[in-house]
């Protein structure tokens, strides 16, 4: 009888536990895009890290500037040196939470449309950002993905004015995230 | 032939090695990192040692820098892109030194397996926990 109160407790219990942990991933991809007249320009960031806290909705990324690859060695050097200054600047974060996150049954298997709301600092500059996204749970993992549009001025990005034409004045950056739980 | 003809024909060839310059220099591929003489050589536990005792004192070597590390192979992934990492041990529960390989090896998955000796080439990204290597080639 007690061993069945301790299999009923713990097959209760369980789920609710594992809806308590956190989520992460080390291999968050980060890519952005520019659609520039004289051509497009697109690096991707395949090692970005990731935590989300469904009990309280908090989620952050951070990444590496350096590790973003760009098919031109001219312009991987151009984004680092001239536009993002990652020797001074060597990472970006997002730290926000998905609005509602109260309202999602983080245990069932679905896909929600969220909002998230936070600050992203780039190039030493934060300011206040709202993302759209979709969480997909799914056997236990959570995926997560956004697409949001940013201004390079708002960063203090200095464009030069020799090449100002040929480059976009806001970037699109596409964010994805499989998610695992984090085992301590 | 006339001096006009001279000229013109300077000016044009001229203007097509400036063309081919532009297009060299803005074409120019990645270095590799097996060409290169690496700044510093280090062991990945000692690198991961370093980041996680003052982060600011190892960016100021390292970041940026071509490095060679060499470490155990604690895992390996490969992602949807063909993107291949290997996850050095840094005697760290929850981190590696993480060695992205360059894309040429999207052909080619590296034969290796957990436990192995690797010796790698690449440039140090940073740390954010994990140390983070880019655009690697396997020396070793």
């Amino acid at each position: 009888m007690k061993n069945l109160i301790v299999v009923l407790l713990i097959a209760f219990i369980a789920p609710t536990l594992s809806a308590q942990s956190k989520y992460f991933t080390k291999e968050g991809k980060i890519s952005f895009s520019s659609d520039a007249p004289m051509e497009k320009i697109e690096a991707h960031n395949r090692k970005a890290n990731s935590v989300l806290d469904p009990a309280s909705g908090k989620m952050e990324w951070s990444v590496l500037v350096k590790a973003f690859q760009f098919d031109k060695a001219l312009m991987q050097e151009h984004f680092n040196e001239n536009y993002m200054e990652s020797d001074k600047f060597p990472k970006a974060v997002f730290k926000g939470v998905v609005q509602q996150h109260d309202k999602i049954d983080w245990t069932k298997d679905g896909a929600h449309n969220v909002k998230v709301k936070g600050t992203l600092e780039i190039h030493g500059v934060t300011k206040d950002v709202v993302a759209d996204g979709k969480i997909t749970i799914k056997g236990g993992s959570i995926s997560a993905q956004s697409d949001l549009t940013i201004a390079v001025s708002d960063y203090e990005i200095k464009i030069p004015a020799v090449v100002k034409d040929n480059i976009a004045k806001t970037v699109k950056i596409d964010i994805k995230a499989d998610y695992a739980p984090l085992v301590k | 032939m006339s001096k006009r003809t001279i000229l013109l024909s300077a000016f044009l060839l001229a203007l097509a090695a400036a063309v081919a310059i532009y297009f060299l220099v803005y074409n120019k591929p990645h270095k590799d990192a097996a060409d290169l003489k690496p700044e510093h050589v280090i062991e990945a536990t000692e690198l991961y040692a370093q980041y996680s005792s003052n982060e600011a004192d190892a960016d100021a070597l390292y970041l940026g820098k071509m490095i060679e590390i060499s470490g155990t192979l604690e895992k390996m992934s490969t992602d949807e892109a063909g993107v291949t990492s290997l996850f050095l041990s840094a005697d760290s529960e929850m981190d590696n030194v993480i060695c992205e390989l360059d894309e040429i090896y999207k052909k080619e998955v590296p034969e290796l397996k957990e436990g192995d000796s690797v010796k790698v080439r690449g440039w140090c990204s940073g740390s954010m926990g994990d140390v983070i290597i880019s655009r690697c080639v396997i020396i070793d």
